[in-house]
């Protein structure tokens, strides 16, 4: 079994939680809830995590936040990952909120967003309205455009290297997203998607236990 | 509650307090008032010699950017500009205008790095190996990379050698940019193609 962050961190005077041997000094902010068995490689990770909400993220037994996994979260984001799920190296954007399922696999490079952040249909005076308003904040926070939009992963995933996955989006039970893939729309369970543009490309067989197929 | 300081003002040869990398800001660099990084880790890969490796305006910030660059590399950056996550890999020129957002993920490079032909690529193998000289390396093409003004950059897009981006242009995420992207231009995809013409 790792060594994981309940094994070995402690609370600091000012609540976060330090992982032993961190290489980064910032720690864990403390409204968060972990699972005794989660993995947290390092808090570098949670650098951006500027959450208020008083429980802004859950992580279930078994999961993991590995490698330079990075949560970047504004004052009211919120994201639940369920148990067994691995964090590869993945990025979560979220303003909103952010759901992820039990026996997920993300990889390395690959983004998770709920918020328009590069979204083409704002206006150029937004955008820079936007850019002012970060220089302005000596936290150099990225203030999220209004339009955010849930993004749900159903159990047992799989999102490849350098996918991204846009706001609003669903990801069914079961399904794989291949590298390097951008999804802007819902991926109905045990589908294959892949490409640029994504496409579906097949199915696969669903789980035995899958009482919805 | 959670608001925690991790930028510094970027100012040239001078190092960053607490900086969780133990590396240095170089001299070679002009930079405007207000613009910030996270850490020295951004220059890791800054082997610019050239009297100004790096030019950044005012109120620029990087997170997490690697500043790469050879020898003969110049990299500009007009002022306003957000870039995160992001990798400019400079054998020569990347020119960057003002209010230029760069989201995570993002590659722009004005080289392959590495010649095309087979042969040249052995050499540069053995060049490039401990038991080379990086000085016996064959030579590499680089073309400037151009980005004006007001142009976004989404997730994992990538920008090649010798690409114009003009003014207000979109890069969707993911997109991968081999042509020049006309002002006002929203590409996706790969190759990156238009997907539409803002007004």
């Amino acid at each position: 079994m790792r060594d994981n962050y309940s094994q070995t961190g402690t609370v600091g005077a000012d609540n976060r939680i330090y992982i032993e041997h961190d290489w980064y000094s910032l720690g864990l902010p403390s409204n968060i809830v972990l699972a005794p068995s989660v993995f947290i490689d390092t808090s570098y990770g949670f650098s951006g995590f500027h959450s208020e909400r008083p429980v802004a993220l859950e992580i279930g037994e078994g999961s993991g936040c590995y490698d330079r996994s990075s949560l970047i979260v504004s004052g009211q984001g919120k994201i639940e990952v369920g148990k067994f799920t691995i964090l590869n190296g993945t990025t979560l954007v979220c303003n909103d909120s952010i759901t992820i399922g039990n026996h997920c696999m993300l990889a390395w490079g690959s983004v998770i967003t709920d918020s328009g952040f590069e979204n083409s249909s704002i206006s150029m005076e937004k955008r820079r309205e936007l850019l002012k308003k970060t220089a302005a904040d000596p936290l150099r926070r990225y203030p999220f455009s209004e339009t955010t939009s849930p993004v749900i992963l159903e159990d047992n995933c799989w999102v490849g290297f350098d996918a991204v996955i846009l706001p609003g989006v669903r990801l069914g039970t079961g399904c794989v997203v291949g590298c390097k893939t951008v999804v802007d729309f819902d991926i109905p369970p045990y589908a294959v998607v892949a490409g640029s543009p994504a496409k579906i490309i097949r199915f696969l067989t669903p789980n035995a236990d899958d009482k919805n197929s | 509650m959670n608001a925690k300081q991790i930028f510094h003002l970027l100012v040239p040869g001078q190092p960053l307090k607490g900086d969780w990398f133990p590396g240095k800001i170089p001299d070679n660099i002009v930079t405007g008032d207000n613009t910030m990084v996270e850490s020295s880790f951004s220059f890791k890969h800054f082997f610019s010699t050239q009297p100004v490796g790096l030019r950044a305006g005012n109120n620029v910030t990087f997170w997490r950017t690697a500043i790469s660059t050879e020898e003969n590399g110049q990299i500009s950056i007009g002022d306003d500009c957000y870039i995160t996550n992001a990798s400019l890999v400079c054998a020569e020129k990347i020119i960057i205008g003002n209010r230029v957002f760069i989201a995570g993920g993002v590659t722009i490079a004005d080289s392959d790095f590495h010649p095309l032909d087979p042969a040249l690529r052995m050499a540069d193998t053995i060049a490039l190996s401990p038991l080379g000289n990086s000085k016996e390396r064959p030579p590499i093409q680089a073309r400037p990379v151009v980005i004006e003004d007001d142009v976004w950059i989404g997730f994992n897009a990538t920008i090649l050698k010798g690409i114009h981006i003009g003014e207000g242009a979109v890069i969707q995420a993911g997109a991968l940019v081999t042509e020049n992207v006309p002002a006002g231009t929203t590409v996706a995809g790969n190759p990156a193609r238009p997907i539409n013409q803002l007004p």
